[in-house]
C-alpha cells in the first residue's frame, strides 16, 4: 500500500472551517427564530439564549481563524478608507443586539457623530464584534463602547464592570502566540494583527488591555493612526 | 435617519432557503413594508425583475445550484433590468466581504453578513436609502445624459460635508476622469491625498497622469499602488490600460494575468487574458483562460458558445509541441463544444463553423477518416450558403489541418479578391497570412518598422530589436520584419557585441527567412545581402 499523499493541513483546516462557519450561521439563524417564538423570561428562553451565546462564540472564533489564515496566505485584503466611526460602532451593536438584550446587558455607545477615521471598516468591525461578545460574557451588567480621537490616534474601547482581565493576561498578552500557554487567545491575536496592519506616517496601530476606569472592570483598547 | 415611507418601497428577497425568506419577510413587514416578493434562485430573480422594478433587492450569495448572487447582479446590470436607483444588497454567511466581492466584475451597493437581525436590517436599509436620497438628483442627471449637472450636484454634496460627502467625492473623481476634466480631478485627488494615501485617490491621480499623456509616470504610479496593496484589483486594470496605451503586449498580458490571479471568477478578465495571450502567441495561457471562460460562462450572462468555439479554434491551430504535450486537448475541445451546442442556440453560420471545427478536432484526435468526412460534408453545405468571413476562415483552417495546403492557399487568394473592399474581413484574413493585407495592419507594421529603423539608425540596436519583435508577435512569418531583426542583430555584432548568442539568433533568423521566401519575393535581394554580411562578420 502506498503512503498517503502529504497534505497541507492549514489548507484542509481552512476549507473545513469555512464549512463549519456556514453551519454555525444556519444554527444562529434558527436559534434566533426559536427565541422569537418563546415567551421572554421563561426557563426555556434562558437555555436557548445560552445556546445562542455559545454559537456566537464559535462563530467569532471561526471568523478569526479564517481571517488569520487568509492573512498568512496574504489573501486578506486591506481597504483603508475614510469612515464615520459611529456607523461602524452602531453596526456592531445592531449585529449583536439579540445577545446583548437576552443577557440583559446595559450597553452605552459614546462617540461624536462627526468623528471620522481612516481604517478598514470590515476588519475593525469584526474585532469590535469579538470584544462585544466577550464583554457580554464577563460583564456584570454594563458595557461601554467608546470612540475618541487621542492625539494622532483613533481609540476605540470596550469597557465592562466585571472582574477584569486576569493578572496573567495583562502581563502576557503582547507576547502571546495562539496555542501556547493553554489558552488560545485567538481573538486577541487577531485583534493585534488587524491593528498592526493599520499604519500611516510612521505610526502603527496597537491594542491595549487594562482594568479599572471607566466601569471598574476590563477595558479593551484598540488604537489606529488617524 | 429614517422617516422613509416604508409602505411605498418594493423589496425582493432572493434565497434558496424558505425559512430565511420568511424571516426577512417578517422583519420587513414589521418595518411597514407591504410590497415584498421572493425568489428561490437566480433564474427566478432575473425573471421577476423583467416585469417589475424594485427599490431594494436582498440577494443571498450562495443560492445552491445555478447562478450565485454575484452572477444575478451581473446579469441584472448587463440586461439593464435594474438602474442606479435600485439598491442591490448581497447577503452571505461568508466571513469577509472583500473575499467574495473582490473576485468579481461588479460590486453590489452593500453587503450584509448572516445571520441578519431586525436592528441590523433597519439600520443598513435606512442608511442606504438615505444615501440614495442624497444622490438621487445626480443619478437622474446622469441618466438624462447631463454629466455637467451631475458633477455640479456632486460637487455641492462633497463640499457640504455630512455623511454622503465621502461617497460623493469618490464618484465625482471618477466622473471628472471619464469626462476628461483632468485639472479638476487632479485637484480633488491631491486634496484627498494630503490627508491620507488612500488607494482610490492614488489610482485616480494615476489616471489623471495617463489622461495627460504622461504614460510612463502613470504606469509607475499604477505599479506602486499594486506593490503596496497587491490585492487591490483596480491597480492591475490601470496597469493593463497603461501597457495597452504604450503598445507593449507582453507587459499588457502580464498585468491582466495578475488581475486574473486576484480575481479568478471574473469571466471578462479571463476573456481579455485569452485574447491578449493569443495575440502574443502564448497558446498555453490562451487555452487556460478560455477553459476558465467556458467554465465560468455556464452561470454567467457573459458566457456564450463563442468561448467553446474559441477554445476549439485555438486548440486546432496550436503549434505541434502544445498538442504533443497534451494529447487529450482535441478531445476536450470537442466535449466542450458539444456541451456548448446543447446549451446555446446556434444560427446557420455558427453551425457550419462548428462543423468545420469538429472535423479538424476529430482529425487531430486521430479519428482521421471521420474528421475528413465531416469537413467534406461541411464543404457541401458551404457551397449552398451565403459567404461569411467566419465560415471562410473556419474552412481555410480546416483545409490546412487535413493537409490540403494548395487548396487552402488558392482559397485565401480568392478571398482576398472577394473581400477587397471589406477592411474588417481583410483584418480577419491577416490571421491566416504571413504578411497583412488589411490597411490597418499594414499601417501598424509600417509604423513599428519606422520606429525600429529610426532606433537602428541611432545605433540603439537593443531598442530596435525590441521594437521589431513587437511587430513579429503580430506577424511571426513576416519576411520584412524578420529581415529587420536580423539586420539589427548583425549591427550589434558589428558594433563589437561579444555575446555568441547574438550571432546565433541572427543565423536562426536567416534560416527562417529562407524557409519563407524564394527568388520571386520582393525582399529576396535584401535577404541575400544580409546573408553575405553575416558570412563576413
Amino acid at each position: 500500500m502506498s503512503e498517503p499523499k502529504e497534505i497541507d493541513f492549514s489548507t484542509v483546516l481552512a476549507s473545513s472551517v469555512h464549512d463549519m462557519k456556514n453551519s454555525v450561521s444556519m444554527l444562529l439563524a434558527s436559534l434566533h427564530e426559536v427565541i422569537e417564538s418563546l415567551p421572554p423570561g421563561s426557563l426555556q428562553s434562558d437555555q436557548v439564549n445560552s445556546l445562542q451565546y455559545e454559537a456566537s462564540r464559535i462563530n467569532n472564533e471561526l471568523v478569526s481563524l479564517l481571517s488569520v489564515y487568509r492573512m498568512q496566505q496574504k489573501r486578506l485584503p486591506l481597504h483603508i478608507d475614510a469612515h464615520y466611526v459611529i456607523d461602524v460602532l452602531e453596526d456592531q451593536v445592531a449585529r449583536n443586539y439579540p445577545l446583548i438584550e437576552s443577557r440583559g446587558v446595559n450597553l452605552q455607545v459614546e462617540c461624536d457623530n462627526d468623528l471620522e477615521g481612516y481604517f478598514d471598516a470590515d476588519l475593525l468591525g469584526s474585532v469590535i464584534q469579538n470584544v462585544l461578545v466577550n464583554g457580554c460574557r464577563y460583564t456584570r451588567s454594563q458595557l461601554l463602547l467608546r470612540a475618541e480621537q487621542i492625539d494622532d490616534m483613533l481609540r476605540i474601547s470596550v469597557a465592562d464592570d466585571g472582574e477584569g482581565f486576569p493578572e496573567e493576561m495583562l502581563r502576557n498578552h503582547e507576547q502571546c502566540i495562539p496555542g501556547e500557554q493553554g489558552s488560545t487567545q485567538l481573538g486577541l491575536f487577531f485583534a493585534r494583527m488587524i491593528a498592526e496592519r493599520h499604519a500611516n506616517a510612521g505610526k502603527t496601530g496597537r491594542i491595549a488591555l487594562r482594568n479599572g476606569q471607566p466601569l471598574g472592570g476590563a477595558v479593551f483598547e484598540l488604537y489606529v493612526p488617524n | 435617519m429614517g422617516g422613509f415611507a416604508y409602505g411605498n418601497l418594493r423589496f425582493l428577497i432572493v434565497d434558496d432557503f424558505s425559512s430565511f425568506r420568511s424571516t426577512i419577510n417578517g422583519m420587513l413587514n414589521s418595518l411597514g413594508v407591504a410590497q415584498v416578493m421572493t425568489a428561490s434562485n437566480g433564474v427566478e430573480a432575473v425573471e421577476v425583475c423583467r416585469s417589475r422594478r424594485f427599490d431594494v433587492i436582498l440577494c443571498d450569495y450562495d443560492l445552491g445550484i445555478g447562478k450565485n448572487g454575484q452572477r444575478v447582479l451581473e446579469e441584472l446590470r448587463y440586461q439593464n433590468l435594474i438602474n442606479r436607483e435600485t439598491l442591490f444588497v448581497l447577503v452571505s454567511a461568508d466571513v469577509s466581504k472583500q473575499a467574495v466581492m473582490a473576485a468579481y466584475d461588479c460590486t453590489p451597493d452593500d453587503y450584509l453578513a448572516k445571520p441578519i437581525n431586525m436592528m441590523m436590517l433597519e439600520r443598513r436599509i435606512g442608511r442606504l436609502l438615505d444615501h440614495r436620497h442624497v444622490m438621487k438628483e445626480a443619478y437622474q442627471a446622469l441618466d438624462a445624459d447631463d454629466p455637467e449637472k451631475a458633477m455640479a450636484i456632486l460637487t455641492k454634496i462633497a463640499l457640504e460635508g455630512g455623511k454622503a460627502s465621502l461617497a460623493a467625492q469618490k464618484f465625482l473623481g471618477e466622473l471628472f476622469i471619464e469626462y476628461d476634466e483632468l485639472t479638476k480631478a487632479e485637484k480633488l485627488y491631491t486634496k484627498v491625498l494630503e490627508a491620507r494615501p488612500l488607494d482610490w485617490a492614488r489610482l485616480g491621480l494615476a489616471y489623471v497622469l495617463q489622461g495627460k499623456g504622461e504614460l510612463e509616470a502613470a504606469g509607475d504610479a499604477f505599479q506602486a499602488i499594486a506593490n503596496d496593496n497587491p490585492l487591490y484589483l483596480p491597480a492591475y486594470d490601470g496597469m493593463a490600460s497603461n501597457w495597452h496605451r504604450r503598445g507593449d503586449n507582453a507587459k499588457l498580458q502580464d498585468a491582466i494575468a495578475q488581475s486574473v490571479q486576484v480575481s479568478p471568477m471574473s469571466i471578462l478578465r479571463q476573456k481579455n487574458l485569452a485574447n491578449v495571450a493569443k495575440r502574443n502567441g502564448d497558446v498555453p495561457t490562451a487555452l487556460r483562460a478560455l477553459r476558465e471562460c467556458v467554465r465560468l460562462g455556464r452561470h454567467s450572462c457573459h458566457g456564450s458558445w463563442d468561448d467553446a468555439y474559441d477554445f476549439g479554434m485555438t486548440t486546432a491551430s496550436a503549434p505541434a509541441p502544445v498538442l504533443e504535450n497534451n494529447s487529450r486537448l482535441p478531445t476536450e475541445a470537442m466535449e466542450l463544444l458539444d456541451e456548448a451546442c446543447g446549451q446555446y442556440t446556434l444560427d446557420a453560420n455558427q453551425k457550419l463553423c462548428n462543423q468545420f471545427l469538429q472535423g479538424r478536432l476529430n482529425f487531430l484526435a486521430k479519428n482521421t477518416a471521420a474528421g475528413i468526412a465531416e469537413i467534406t460534408k461541411a464543404e457541401e453545405i458551404y457551397a449552398k450558403q451565403t459567404q461569411q468571413i467566419d465560415i471562410d476562415i473556419a474552412r481555410v483552417n480546416a483545409l490546412k489541418t487535413i493537409g490540403e495546403q494548395e487548396r487552402a492557399e488558392d482559397l485565401i487568394h480568392t478571398l482576398i479578391q472577394y473581400y477587397a473592399y471589406d477592411q474588417d474581413a481583410l483584418e480577419r484574413l491577416d490571421e491566416l497570412l504571413n504578411e497583412p493585407v488589411s490597411e490597418a495592419n499594414r499601417a501598424l507594421v509600417a509604423q513599428i518598422n519606422r520606429e525600429g529603423i529610426d532606433l537602428y539608425n541611432r545605433s540603439l540596436f537593443d531598442d530596435a530589436i525590441t521594437c521589431f519583435e513587437r511587430a513579429r508577435t503580430l506577424f511571426p512569418k513576416h519576411a520584412g520584419i524578420q529581415l529587420n531583426i536580423v539586420q539589427a542583430l548583425i549591427g550589434k555584432v558589428k558594433a563589437g557585441d561579444p555575446d555568441v548568442r547574438v550571432k546565433l539568433a541572427a543565423e536562426e533568423g536567416l534560416a527562417l527567412i529562407a524557409s519563407l521566401i524564394d527568388e520571386g519575393h520582393s525582399q529576396y535581394a535584401r535577404y541575400k545581402k544580409l546573408q553575405s554580411m553575416m558570412e563576413k562578420s
